[in-house]
């Protein structure tokens, strides 16, 4: 296994990516479900008629 | 894949990625207490080596835990602040002091000779790990849990200045050197054992400072983030970290760790409180066997 600053740089930065990617992930596919969840309301009542 | 010259079976550190990540999820913890231990036992990992995988996976996991506590605005931001240069510095020691175990080579020790870095970090796991394993008993049998007050707990009490205010818990007069050596010792624990020490904060900040449950989980985050970091170069530096490896652990496990967050819901607390302790006393007694296994 390398030791250099490079290597040891990629050892923080790339796991750190990976989790703000994670994260934007995340919310992605919650945003996706609460979007789904308030198509999936039947439109109100119409009391007009 | 080759890991410091040890073949491992791909699919068999995904599927252990997985099910850390799941457990942790499921328990509420960072996982880390588990996971270095167990790479070394079941993988044969060699220990420096899990601690610093162990290290660089928990970079991604802290990451996500940080970014969603902020946007749920809980924790003392001011706590973590008092607590990080210290934290770091502490990671470093922890990373050298392993460094110095693995180079001083062998050990003798009723008649047999042993690597002095197993002997040392795996009595240091042990005792860790019971020592958790008796704070959150004491939480259980205190059901401090549910508690949304502050009771302000011994740590807060000490005379010693400077002082701060930590408003967000919120607490007054709370000594700033007393936050700081926490911190250190946090960040040694991080850097020695290659674990985050959520385990270890949660009853400090509960029982020693009177946190609110709600704040105490969202502080520490940005300490375990830097600390993870801090510790994760310099074991890199000495050769410890295996980026491929630990990536595949961080894959397996940040997915699966969503679904053990699921699954808690669905699960009563006290079967939670009895799997971790169940899984507390199966890692003691791995760690207990590859003792054992390299006398025998």
């Amino acid at each position: 296994m390398s030791s250099t600053v490079a290597y040891a740089l990629a050892c923080v930065l790339v796991p750190f990516g990976w989790g703000v990617l994670m994260f934007r992930a995340f919310d992605w596919w919650q945003a996706r479900l609460r979007r789904r969840a308030s198509q999936a309301v039947p439109p109100p009542i119409d009391y007009s008629i | 894949m080759d890991v410091d010259g040890h073949m491992v079976s791909l699919l068999a550190l995904a599927l252990f990625g997985v099910g850390v990540g799941f457990v942790a999820g499921l328990f509420g913890v960072g996982g880390g207490f588990l996971l270095t231990p167990l790479l070394t036992v079941v993988l044969g990992f060699p220990l420096p080596v899990a601690i610093g995988c162990g290290l660089c996976q928990m970079v991604g996991t802290a990451t996500v835990s940080l970014l969603r506590h902020r946007r749920l605005k809980q924790g003392e931001l001011r706590f973590d602040l008092l607590m990080l240069v210290p934290s770091a510095l502490g990671a470093v020691a922890g990373a050298r002091t392993v460094q110095v175990l693995a180079l001083h080579g062998d050990v003798e020790l009723l008649g047999r000779r042993l690597p002095l870095v197993v002997v040392v970090l795996y009595t240091a796991y042990i005792v860790f790990l019971v020592g958790s394993a008796l704070g959150l008993g004491k939480r259980a049998k205190d059901g401090v849990e549910v508690l949304g007050y502050v009771r302000r707990g011994p740590l807060a009490r000490v005379r010693l200045p400077p002082y701060v205010d930590l408003p967000a818990v919120p607490l007054s007069r709370v000594s700033a050197p007393v936050v700081a050596y926490v911190g250190l010792g946090l960040g040694y624990l991080s850097g020695l054992l290659g674990v985050g020490g959520g385990v270890a904060l949660m009853p400090a900040l509960l029982y020693g400072f009177g946190f609110p449950i709600r704040q105490a989980a969202g502080t520490g985050l940005l300490v375990l983030l830097v600390t993870s970091a801090t510790a994760t170069y310099a074991h890199a530096r000495q050769g410890h970290v295996h980026l491929g490896a630990a990536m595949v652990l961080a894959i397996g496990a940040s997915v699966s760790a969503q679904l053990g967050a699921l699954a808690t819901a669905r699960l009563p607390a006290r079967w939670l409180r009895s799997g971790l302790f169940l899984l507390i006393a199966v890692t003691v007694l791995a760690i207990l066997y590859d003792l054992l296994r390299q006398f025998g």
